[in-house]
């Protein structure tokens, strides 16, 4: 009997013994893979954080590009248009001093100076307009798109707008960024894609959306973007919310965008 | 009489200056362009010569500084004065390198503008006090490379034409001031024009104050 006791004895000891040696190497492989798997997490971690660090580089990159092409522009606007106006007035003004001009002539020059001023207002006019339309700021999201859609004159181009979205829940700055999505992407269908037909509504639902729709071209969707594109991209992105766009040759362009209702501004 | 051809995209200044121009019974103007390819292309059909061109910087196709050298090399004889909105002194030491002999602002007085054109007529530049400090300045200016033309190779005779021709004096005025003979000074001035590697007197007279050979008041 004592040997079968010591042979139990012995028996549980090794048990013992082989459970710790289990139980110890168990706890050391669940800290190594406890460690190991915080590791893989934070890797992680890191990783979708420096993909939003560069989105947030090529959203300001974007931006900072399409201020400086809006800045060169407004430049040649007040140099070619403007000062050179001005120049036209300035030499006919000085012209009036002369005592022996006939009266004809003095018409003439008074005409000039008229239309130049014209001209100038109209310049000044149109440069304040396009760099903040004042409907926007005075009557809100929807009458600016109204004002920008009737103002392209263009027999060939048959556009169909609608819009519910109240813009009393908008800051000025959300309608100004979604009024400059919807310059660029008319500007878009207007230069390159040929259309004959645009489809723009701001609908609300779940969510803010607003779709745009032309017949033209279309496009081959590659890797690269145009300015135009990369500052729709931009603005979509402070908005907060979520583009989608179906394109192919000879298909047109359908966008969507989706903006939660009362998205807060962040750039997290 | 003053053959004159002009250049600018703005029409109406175009139109006006051409008026204001006309009107002046010493001022003739053949012809005017609405940018620097139709200046140069005109000139090459035209049966008389302009004296004076009055040419825009900023115009589209060809611009007025590539003008102003293509006329230099075709057409030497012709006295370029340059038209700008700004009196910047990088615009204006700009179009005198490449061979203006003058620089107008648009919004200068008729007057002023008279005066330039027959300056340049007459004497081959016209520079206002605004021009002179501007190539002064570029004389003091630690970047600009100075001529390494010796001194001593002009001689003390030449440097008192020089600074008199820097005054705006005529040939004859010169010739009476130091009491030489008209061909006399025009000999000197040739052979500055020799010297400082100039094309005409208005390159002299820049290359004289840019390189610090006659003081300057």
């Amino acid at each position: 009997m004592s040997v079968i006791i010591q042979i139990t004895n012995t028996t549980i000891n090794y048990v013992a013994i082989g459970l710790m040696i289990f139980i110890i190497l168990f706890s050391v492989g669940m800290v190594v893979f406890f460690l190991l798997s915080r590791k893989r997490i934070t890797l992680a971690d890191l990783d979708v954080r420096d993909i939003k660090i560069k989105a947030q580089e090529d959203v300001l990159a974007a931006t900072l590009l399409t201020q400086d092409r809006e800045r060169t522009r407004v430049a040649r606007e007040l140099h070619d248009e403007i000062s050179a106006k001005l120049n036209v007035i300035s030499l006919n003004a000085s012209l009036l001093n002369d005592k022996t001009l006939e009266h004809q002539d003095r018409e003439l020059l008074l005409a000039r100076i008229q239309t130049a001023t014209r001209k100038t207002l109209e310049n000044t006019r149109r440069l304040a307009h396009d760099l903040l339309p004042p409907v926007l700021e005075k009557f809100g999201l929807g009458q600016a798109i109204t004002e920008f859609v009737d103002s392209i004159h263009n027999g060939q181009l048959l556009i169909t707008y609608t819009c519910d979205w109240d813009e009393e829940t908008l800051t000025t700055e959300d309608q100004l960024h979604t009024y400059r999505i919807v310059q660029e992407l008319f500007n878009n269908s207007i230069k390159y894609s040929e259309a004959t037909q645009i489809e723009l509504s701001l609908i609300t639902a779940v969510n803010r959306r607003m779709t745009y729709r032309d017949n033209g071209i279309g496009f081959q969707e590659t890797g690269s973007v145009g300015l135009g594109t990369s500052n729709i991209n931009s603005r979509v992105f402070i908005l907060g919310g979520i583009m989608t766009l179906e394109t192919s040759i000879n298909n047109g362009v359908f966008y969507i965008f989706d903006f939660q209702t009362n998205a807060p501004m962040t750039y997290d | 009489m003053i053959n004159l051809a002009l250049a600018d995209d703005e029409t109406l200044f175009l139109e006006t200056l051409s008026f204001m121009l006309d009107r002046h019974s010493e001022f003739n103007v053949l012809f005017s362009a609405t940018n620097g390819q139709e200046l140069v292309d005109q000139l090459r059909d035209c049966a008389i010569m302009p004296d004076v061109i009055l040419t825009d910087l900023k115009m589209p196709i060809l611009n007025g500084v590539e003008a102003t050298k293509k006329i230099r090399t075709e057409f030497p004889e012709i006295k370029i004065i340059a038209l700008s909105s700004y009196d910047t002194d990088v615009f204006i030491s700009n179009m005198l390198g490449v061979g203006a002999t003058s620089y107008l602002v648009k919004n200068s007085k008729p007057e002023e503008v008279y005066k330039t054109i027959k300056e340049v007529h007459e004497k081959g530049f016209y520079y206002n006090e605004k021009l002179l400090s501007i190539l002064h300045q570029n004389s003091q200016n630690q970047n600009f490379k100075k001529s390494a033309l010796d001194n001593k190779l002009i001689s003390d005779r030449e440097k008192e034409v020089l600074e008199l021709i820097c005054k705006q004096h005529t040939t004859k005025e010169i010739a009476d001031q130091l009491i030489l003979s008209h061909r006399t000074v025009d000999r000197h001035r040739d052979s500055l024009l020799t010297k400082t590697n100039s094309r005409n007197v208005a390159g002299l007279v820049a290359f004289a104050i840019q390189n610090s050979l006659v003081p300057f008041k």
